[in-house]
């Protein structure tokens, strides 16, 4: 395939540096002179819903490869205000946003990539990457990284708002609440309700900047591997069809 | 070379498959490796944990060690405040002068003393005074053949730092648990000396400054250079300036052979703010050596070097262009002199002068608007503060 006028391609013209570092992450000829796509997560054993991601992006890069393309791997983890409740780790939430967005940002424009593949399943990771997807100019997608099983009887970690309330006053045994607190989580994804997170997810689909059907796949099953890889498949085609988000979506 | 003719392509393919065999920082003694040298002299990493090679097993034995370490570290409640102190940052720049480290580590380690409430002006009288009595005692590529690998096997940071003892702040607590002087004294060397690569303080490689700070009417709040880099004869230095608004333009007249032996090049807008960023003049630095002027010829800028740079440069003028520094009044044709044993950045210019073109000066529009560089353009201090965000 020929992308000698891409980004990825005009660098490796003007900085020799950067195919002799690449070629330290065993990059060869073949994979230097294809199109380059960053994948970029919140990967990190921050929280359940990002803690799977790296296989997520694993399948991702393996639909990058399938197209002829050459995927670099990045993360930028997020946190979780399920976690951070309760105490001034809170303050940092909204804040968190707008600095993954810069970094996001970074990591496509400074290497730069042909296009990106974003990665995230949360309320403060999924609209950072939608944020830069705008703001690029550049072919990006976005897969969403599902949602987290249920508990028994439609169990999510919501229960955990008032059972520990309820235990505090004597109300609850510790039994009982033993059994919420590790029977509600019984996977990685987002929330299981619609909250912040899955609504973000909706919206990204909604928006046209995830496949369609990727928002709110439990996580773990091949109904949503197929879509990371997919969109591996996906970005090289849109990078050759130059199909950049912020010339999509309208302004009005 | 490959565009010059001097090398042809096979070898150039060679060249490039041989350069980067392994995963790791660049084999040089550039600004990655400088940093993690200092952080080793800070005392906030294990004793020789700077420069075992990425691919060693002991690279993930001292990962695992690590791991421990910082178990230990919270029961013990030793916190990373009381580690990095005024005292464990006048290490890491003894560190710093003794092995001729990179003219970043000075914005680096002014932005972490930042975070200490240490001062800019008492971060540059620490440069000043420690890169004066503080001799060069290893030597490593780009300062001379041997590699990273080589300095490690010689025996590193420890050896460095024993070496130097006599001039550290011995009771500095680190991540062991125990002082600068316990890990000194404990540390086990692996392999045996190697004094082409560290040698003793009694014969040290260079008595003169490694890196040198510099002030005068074209840099009030000081600009950076790397004597060890410069010719020695190049130490004092004046010409007539060629002043460029960005890197590029600057690059194309070197290239295009309009830059002649006494010039100045001054490449300015590349401050935190005016780059923005601080970009690394490396290219143009490359290329005057490239075109057999690296020593007939000076370069000066608000922006940064490369650890690689060699030949008369100076960089980090503050206060930057952008911000309206007299580096932003330089005229083409103006003298400008560099002296480093003086510690001085002269524009030949009276005060008069400099008033009167300031006055008409017109801060030129912000080169982003949008995104993250729209924003640090705005937020960046200046490099004499280590070019960190901070509220306007």
């Amino acid at each position: 395939m020929s992308c000698g006028s891409s980004r990825s391609q005009q660098l490796r013209k003007v900085n020799y540096q950067g195919d002799g570092l690449r070629s330290g992450m065993q990059w060869d000829d073949d994979d230097l002179g294809k199109m380059q796509i960053l994948i970029d997560t919140v990967h990190g054993d921050s929280h359940p819903g990002s803690s799977h991601l790296d296989g997520l992006a694993d399948e991702a890069k393996i639909g990058v490869y399938q197209a002829q393309g050459k995927p670099a791997v990045y993360a930028v983890t997020d946190i979780c205000d399920g976690i951070a409740m309760a105490h001034d780790g809170m303050n940092y939430s909204l804040a968190s946003r707008e600095i993954m967005s810069f970094m996001f940002e970074i990591h496509a424009l400074a290497s730069p990539y042909d296009g990106s593949i974003f990665m995230s399943s949360c309320d403060k990771s999924v609209p950072a990457q939608l944020m830069t997807m705008m703001r690029l100019d550049m072919p990006a997608l976005h897969v969403c990284g599902g949602s987290m099983l249920s508990g028994p009887h439609y169990m999510s970690s919501e229960v955990l708002y008032g059972a520990g309330d309820k235990y505090a006053q004597g109300e609850l045994s510790e039994q009982e609440l033993m059994y919420y607190s590790r029977n509600c989580c019984p996977s990685a994804g987002a929330c299981q309700f619609i909250g912040t997170a899955s609504t973000m997810q909706c919206m990204s689909e909604a928006l046209g900047l995830a496949l369609p059907g990727n928002a709110l796949a439990a996580a773990y099953t091949t109904h949503l591997t197929r879509y990371a890889r997919r969109a591996g498949r996906q970005i090289v085609e849109n990078v050759k069809n130059s199909l950049v988000p912020r010339n999509f979506i309208s302004s009005r | 070379m490959l565009k010059s003719g001097k090398i042809d392509e096979t070898s150039y393919e060679q060249l490039e498959e041989l350069c980067g065999p392994t995963c790791g920082s660049c084999a040089f003694y550039g600004t990655a490796n400088t940093m993690c040298c200092l952080t080793e002299a800070l005392g906030m990493s294990l004793p020789g944990a700077a420069l075992v090679p990425a691919v060693y097993a002991d690279r993930l034995r001292l990962g695992e060690e690590t791991g421990t370490a910082i178990v230990a570290l919270v029961n013990s409640g030793l916190s990373a405040e009381k580690i990095m102190t005024y005292q464990s940052l006048e290490n890491a720049v003894c560190v710093l002068m003794a092995t001729g480290g990179s003219t970043n580590a000075v914005l680096h380690l002014s932005a972490v003393a930042a975070e200490l409430d240490i001062s800019a002006e008492a971060m540059m009288a620490m440069y000043d005074r420690l890169s004066q009595s503080t001799p060069q005692i290893a030597k490593v590529n780009p300062a001379a053949k041997y590699d990273m690998e080589d300095f490690y096997r010689a025996g590193g940071i420890p050896r460095v730092m024993r070496e130097i003892s006599a001039l550290l702040n011995r009771e500095c607590c680190t991540v062991t648990g125990k002082t600068v002087g316990q890990n000194i004294g404990d540390y086990k060397f692996k392999y045996p000396r190697d004094y082409r690569v560290i040698s003793t303080i009694d014969k040290p490689f260079s008595e003169q400054k490694g890196l040198a700070i510099l002030r005068g009417n074209l840099a009030p709040d000081t600009a950076v250079t790397k004597p060890a880099a410069i010719a020695i004869d190049m130490h004092v230095f004046t010409g007539k300036a060629r002043v460029f608004d960005c890197e590029e333009i600057a690059e194309a007249a070197i290239l295009n052979g309009s830059i002649k032996a006494g010039d100045v090049v001054v490449i300015r807008y590349e401050g935190p703010k005016g780059g923005p960023g601080m970009r690394e003049m490396y290219k143009a630095m490359k290329y005057l050596y490239g075109m057999g002027l690296a020593k007939k010829t000076a370069l000066i800028t608000d922006g940064r070097f490369s650890g690689t740079n060699n030949g008369c440069f100076v960089g980090h003028i503050s206060p930057e262009a952008a911000e309206g520094g007299p580096l932003a009044i330089v005229q083409d044709g103006d003298k400008i002199t560099i002296d480093i044993p003086k510690g001085v950045l002269h524009l030949h210019l009276s005060d008069q002068e400099i008033s009167a073109r300031l006055a008409i000066w017109q801060r030129p529009e912000p080169k982003f608007k949008r995104g993250y560089l729209g924003f640090y353009s705005q937020l960046a201090g200046s490099a004499a503060k280590g070019a960190v965000i901070k509220p306007v």
